[in-house]
């Protein structure tokens, strides 16, 4: 570790599984989905009425949704000095405005709404579709390998709207069962709502600031598929550049790696291309991988967010949660997944999402000892 | 005060409407509509970029054909085939805004039943860029950046890309007010840029007009 390695020294989030780290975290090692019938809007000519919805969150309908999100991540960003960078991901912003007189765009609002909650002088949207979170983390990472930038504040959040619900079931992506990541018979994703934030900074901030690192964001690869505007690349080329990518840049090699986060939507699609990008990687090796959106649903926007805070907890505690809503692992991803809590045998986690677009981020944790 | 960044424009392209004018050879391209636009700006076959695709044209609206044309004027001003390791950032305020009003009205007065999916697909601000991206065989990074209008982000996002080093080039669009541009971008040689300015600006200060 040097003092331009960037480090993470706080984190929280906010899912379907109530507030805060542990209950998520436990969630997953207990092997629980956090779905329930959706009631925020009508849902009844869709597939399903399924969604992961943190409790709590639409105490004033769905309208302030994102506002109690920020209110409960606020106080994490303001142990953040006032000209640490806010990095928010999110796809649509706050879009129960969408209707909003001055013609804004829904996320341009939230941006403005958060730097005033979270007290930050300047920040930026980064949306990638699904793959924003990690694009933010990415483009961080360079920041502060640089010295653009010292210290940041990352947040990441989109919730179950009727705007996104009702454009995933056009799509007909939705599951018409439940979320099952790389299971045999998955048939499709579940939404989900999340508020993610990690605060990062430079370790010579981190001692400046008397912040003890967590984990280290040891490196980052991104890539975009050019193929097609919804279906991934089917065998996962640019995914696996993205990893190789993030390797080389960290100098680390494949067998470096202890655990890998999918994206894990449960879509056919998605998760095929996935099983092929990280046996196009790791070879014969069967490296153990996992997604939580089989517990918290696909939180799109802020899925890289609530992964790295999942893979902060695999690095701190050296477990791996099982996969939940697993039966019966499509034989391809057979020998990456488990039912069963497994111990994380090397200190780096390699988190992966991607979305429409083709676009691909990837991003290495390392723990912080 | 000025700023000097390792790299350098290669091209760059405003599109006001469907009126395209490319800004270091001053190739202008007025037309009637997409797909006029689309006839007369990939017509000539000896010209770069070699397209890899214009198949699913007419899946994207008005905006998202502005993008690919642009993107392939871009590469033409410069004189250049298109790479691989090129990464492309939009930077702007206006979101898609436009689009998610088109398809949640859509979805609405549907009777909030199945709206239509391509609309929904384009209510991402990477889908015009992503659109570019695969007419291009562009591999590199995507990127959708609202940072309120602090044009010095930009630029240094344009540097933390070539922090990547596969990266060759990087493509800067901005679409503002139904005006768009686009700048193509090479690692390498020294650029001062002005403190805060905007990529139109940049791109006329860069390639003056005769």
């Amino acid at each position: 570790m040097n003092d331009r390695t960037p480090v993470i020294v706080d984190c929280d989030l906010y899912t379907a599984f109530g507030p805060g780290v542990e209950a998520c975290w436990n969630g997953l090692l207990h092997n629980q989905a956090a779905f329930s019938d959706c009631s925020r809007f009508h849902n009844e000519k869709f597939s399903t009425s399924l969604a992961a919805m943190a409790p709590g969150a639409d105490v004033n309908g769905t309208k302030d949704i994102p506002a109690f999100f920020l209110d409960y991540l606020a106080p994490t960003a303001k142990k953040m000095p006032r000209d640490a960078e806010l990095f928010l991901a999110s796809t649509v912003g706050e879009i129960e405005y969408i209707d909003n007189p001055e013609h804004r765009c829904t996320c341009d609002m939230l941006l403005e709404h958060a730097l005033k909650v979270c007290g930050k002088d300047n920040g930026r949207v980064v949306s990638a579709a699904c793959a924003s979170s990690n694009s933010a983390f990415v483009s961080l990472y360079h920041h502060i390998r640089s010295g653009r930038l010292d210290s940041a504040v990352v947040i990441g959040t989109d919730y179950v709207s009727e705007f996104l619900f009702s454009g995933f079931a056009t799509l007909r992506a939705l599951a018409r069962t439940i979320a099952r990541p790389y299971d045999r018979n998955r048939d499709g994703l579940l939404l989900g709502d999340a508020a993610s934030i990690v605060n990062i900074c430079s370790a010579k901030k981190a001692a400046e600031l008397g912040l003890k690192p967590r984990a280290v964001l040891a490196s980052g690869g991104m890539s975009c598929d050019a193929v097609h505007i919804t279906a991934p690349m089917p065998h996962g080329e640019a995914l696996s550049e993205a990893i190789v990518h993030a390797l080389d840049q960290a100098g680390l090699s494949p067998d470096d790696i202890g655990a890998v986060i999918g994206h894990g939507t449960g879509t056919r699609y998605n998760d095929d291309m996935e099983i092929q990008a990280i046996r196009r990687v790791f070879g014969e090796r069967s490296v153990p991988m996992l997604s939580v959106k089989g517990a918290c649903g696909h939180t799109l926007a802020g899925a890289g967010l609530v992964e790295a805070v999942v893979g902060v907890r695999m690095l701190e505690t050296g477990l791996i949660p099982p996969q939940t809503s697993l039966v019966t692992p499509e034989p391809e991803a057979a020998k990456y997944v488990s039912t069963e809590i497994r111990k994380l045998e090397r200190p780096r986690v390699l988190c992966m999402n991607s979305g429409f677009g083709g676009l691909n981020a990837v991003i290495i944790l390392e723990a912080a000892s | 005060m000025n700023r000097v960044y390792p790299w350098h424009i290669i091209g760059g392209v405003t599109a006001d409407g469907l009126s395209f004018r490319t800004w270091r050879r001053g190739l202008v391209y007025d037309c009637e509509d997409t797909q006029d636009a689309k006839a007369k700006i990939s017509a000539p076959q000896d010209e770069f970029p070699h397209i890899c695709g214009l198949d699913n044209f007419r899946r994207g609206d008005t905006k998202v054909r502005t993008y690919i044309l642009a993107a392939i004027l871009a590469h033409r001003d410069a004189a250049a085939d298109s790479v691989r390791e090129t990464a492309i950032i939009d930077f702007g305020r206006q979101g898609c805004h436009e689009q998610n009003l088109e398809y949640f009205n859509d979805y609405l007065e549907h009777g909030r039943h199945l709206g239509r999916g391509h609309l929904f697909v384009g209510t991402l601000p990477t889908t015009p860029p992503c659109e570019a991206a695969i007419s291009l065989k562009l591999n590199g990074p995507g990127i959708y950046m609202d940072a309120l209008d602090r044009f010095n982000v930009l630029w240094d996002e344009v540097s933390n890309f070539f922090e990547m080093p596969w990266i060759q080039r990087v493509m800067v669009c901005r679409f503002e007010s139904g005006k768009l541009t686009v700048l193509l971008i090479e690692r390498g040689g020294e650029t001062e840029i002005p403190d805060g300015i905007d990529p139109e600006t940049l791109v006329r200060q860069t390639f003056p007009a005769e």
